[in-house]
């Protein structure tokens, strides 16, 4: 055991020695999270998309036309329950509910749900709502005011374009670091240290665990800075699920090292291993839905993202952080996941090479 | 390349290399056995039937050109690769089956220096220190590789000779009883190399067995009390290297350079048994060295030869290793 550590020392010093790999691993996802962050971070998609609930008299349409017809909502009719909760995901910065007595000749009070800590839709959102109800109300030419207005807190988990990306950034940056592991192997084979090591009796098993380790505890550190700029400079709230988050930490690394270490047994060089992490990692970065959802790409593109490891890595850590809306639930993700690991793991035992 | 039969060393070469072990009474079984070592690499037979044994507390030299097989059979015996055939014991254990007891009790010196390039020597030695039951002290390790100036610094920033004699001094760390040291002085400058032979004496003396390997005919010849002589993954010669000298020549190597020589007129120069050359460096191999110069000036004269850098030596292991195998010894 304290062979593993001394080792795992080693490398972890070996790696934090080298100003590349630091920059690569540590700046850069940073500087991808901040470069994109003030690019789109602060700006909400470019309409609203507001819930009506609403009877189907003449009334209540003109009032759904007349909210179309303002040009910044995105006007969804549905059940008052299924857009409460199209509101609760962040689906929704408000919704309507417009009761039937708007289309009879009584009095009636419509309801606007939304969340009170955003500030974009309490300072914008509803007074241009109340205004339109209002406007609505003396078109229908009753006085004192047929139609009232009330408004109603409801708890919004609002989800942020910045609030996607830095936890899918997190997700990314573990997928680079494990499969870089390619590289350090190949290297460390070329320079045959793998069989310098070899001629001591430290063990096979000590030896890869000592690689693996150092590259959780290098994942963990990457996600504690990432974790810390998303707070400071957008602030983004990752402590929802930390136990989960650690979990698929752990699970992505392994994953994703088992795969480079595959990278590094069949590469006869660094240079040769280098490209076919890019082969990898490339497809997987636009595809995998770590800058924008993936949700409209072509559909033969499908069954190979859903193939893809970073995927299911990305929607795990969102969804263990920011309450993005799942694309799976999480025993899927984790499930897969450890598919990949296993798969991959075997593979690269049977494929290690000593030179 | 000639096609190679199955081990057959067991009666030739087995019985040459054995010949001194039978009349050494010595009880203590040899630190190194090899008997009919075979390992091949797909359709290339790297070594093939080699037998040799280093005894306790001897340096013992493989010699050979690059790729005669040389660091192939040191692998096979750190237990770095599996032997295709052959028998391999170390320390009197079967390598194949013993390879965790073995490693403790060994130091492996590798042909590049193969460390970590980032860690400070302190930290490698410590790391390295680690990976055995039992180490020495580190700090006398260091000031005796001459390596407390550089504790602190990073491994890649150390010079090729420093990076090699740190790359021994891991291979001792262990106080092993037997050191392997592969081209343990490969470019490595003069002064550097006396160094190193110096520190390698100095193991001996304290009991240490040393098996290295070379392409140095001079290291071998000053540094190690047997040689074994290794040309394409065959044994060769195994002995002294007094003994290899006068087991191949009674004679005497007068080497010169000189133009428009024929081999059939060198022949004829009174008590020349062979020539050999190079172009024009040459090499007359003769029992009667005033006989062959007066021969050899008389003819130069006579035909307007020019002759330079004449020399008379007496012949050296690079003569037995061309007389055994034919061939001029070359990296």
């Amino acid at each position: 055991m304290a062979t593993f550590f001394e080792l795992t020392r080693a490398y972890f010093r070996s790696f934090m020695r080298e100003p590349s790999a630091v920059v690569f691993s540590f700046a850069i996802p940073v500087l991808f999270i901040v470069v994109f962050g003030l690019l789109f971070g602060n700006q909400g998609t470019p309409h609203f998309d507001i819930g009506v609930a609403a009877g189907t008299g003449a009334n209540s349409a003109r009032l759904t036309t007349t909210l179309e017809q303002i040009g910044i909502f995105k006007v969804h009719q549905g059940d008052l329950q299924a857009e409460l909760k199209k509101l609760k995901k962040g689906d929704r910065k408000a919704v309507l509910d417009v009761p039937a007595a708007v289309d009879s000749a009584s009095p009636a009070t419509v309801t606007i749900y939304s969340d009170p800590s955003s500030t974009s839709t309490q300072q914008v959102l509803l007074p241009v709502l109340r205004q339109t109800i209002d406007a609505f109300d003396r078109q229908l030419g009753g006085t004192p005011a047929r139609v009232t207005v009330q408004t109603r807190s409801a708890n919004v988990e609002d989800l942020r374009y910045i609030d996607y990306l830095v936890p899918s950034i997190l997700a990314m940056s573990l997928m680079q670091l494990g499969l870089y592991s390619a590289v350090t192997l190949v290297t460390q084979r070329e320079s045959r240290l793998l069989r310098r090591l070899g001629a001591t009796p430290l063990s096979r098993v000590t030896l890869v665990a000592s690689q693996v380790a150092q590259r959780v505890v290098i994942s963990v550190l990457q996600a504690a800075i990432l974790i810390g700029v998303g707070r400071v400079l957008f602030g983004v709230d990752f402590t929802r699920n930390l136990p989960m988050l650690a979990a698929f930490i752990l699970l992505g690394t392994l994953a994703f090292v088992a795969m480079g270490f595959i990278v590094g047994a069949v590469s006869s060089s660094a240079e040769s291993a280098m490209p076919l992490v890019q082969f990898i990692a490339l497809p997987m970065l636009f595809l995998s839905g770590i800058f924008f959802p993936v949700d409209s790409g072509p559909r033969f593109l499908a069954p190979i993202i859903r193939a893809m490891p970073l995927t299911y890595l990305g929607d795990a850590i969102r969804q263990s952080t920011v309450h993005a809306t799942a694309l799976n639930p999480l025993w899927v993700d984790a499930l897969v996941l450890t598919g990949w690991l296993v798969v991959s793991f075997a593979l690269s035992v049977r494929l290690f090479r000593w030179e | 390349m000639i096609p190679r039969s199955e081990p057959q060393t067991a009666s030739g070469q087995a019985a040459r290399s054995h010949a001194p072990d039978s009349i050494d009474l010595n009880p203590i079984p040899p630190s190194v056995h090899v008997s009919g070592l075979v390992k091949r690499y797909g359709s290339l037979t790297a070594v093939d039937g080699i037998s040799f044994d280093v005894r306790p507390a001897e340096v013992f030299g493989l010699l050979g050109p690059n790729g005669a097989g040389k660091t192939t059979t040191v692998e096979v015996i750190e237990g770095l690769r599996d032997a295709d055939a052959g028998d391999v014991q170390v320390l009197g254990l079967e390598v194949r089956t013993h390879k965790h007891q073995i490693k403790e009790r060994i130091g492996v010196q590798l042909q590049s220096p193969s460390l970590f390039p980032r860690l400070r020597v302190i930290e490698l030695m410590q790391l390295f220190a680690r990976f055995f039951k039992h180490s020495l002290p580190l700090e006398p390790l260091i000031a005796e590789f001459g390596l407390e100036e550089s504790r602190q610094k990073l491994v890649k920033h150390l010079s090729g000779g420093q990076q090699q004699r740190l790359s021994v001094a891991l291979a001792l760390v262990n106080d092993p009883e037997i050191v392997f040291l592969d081209e343990p002085t490969n470019g490595l400058d003069p002064q550097a190399r006396q160094n190193l032979w110096a520190a390698v004496r100095g193991l001996q003396q304290r009991g240490k067995t040393i098996l290295l390997t070379t392409h140095y005919m001079e290291e071998a010849e000053r540094l190690c009390d047997r040689v074994a002589i290794v040309d394409q993954g065959r044994l060769v010669a195994v002995g002294t290297p007094r003994e290899l000298i006068e087991r191949a020549f009674t004679e005497s190597a007068v080497t010169f350079r000189a133009e428009q020589v024929e081999s059939v007129e060198m022949e004829r120069l009174a008590a020349v048994g062979h020539t050999s050359h190079d172009d024009s460096d040459w090499t007359l191999y003769t029992s009667n060295v005033p006989a062959t110069m007066s021969g050899l000036l008389t003819y130069t004269q006579a035909h307007g030869i020019q002759l330079e850098g004449l020399s008379v030596r007496g012949a050296s292991l690079e003569d037995v290793f061309l007389k055994l195998t034919g061939r001029r010894f070359r990296d």
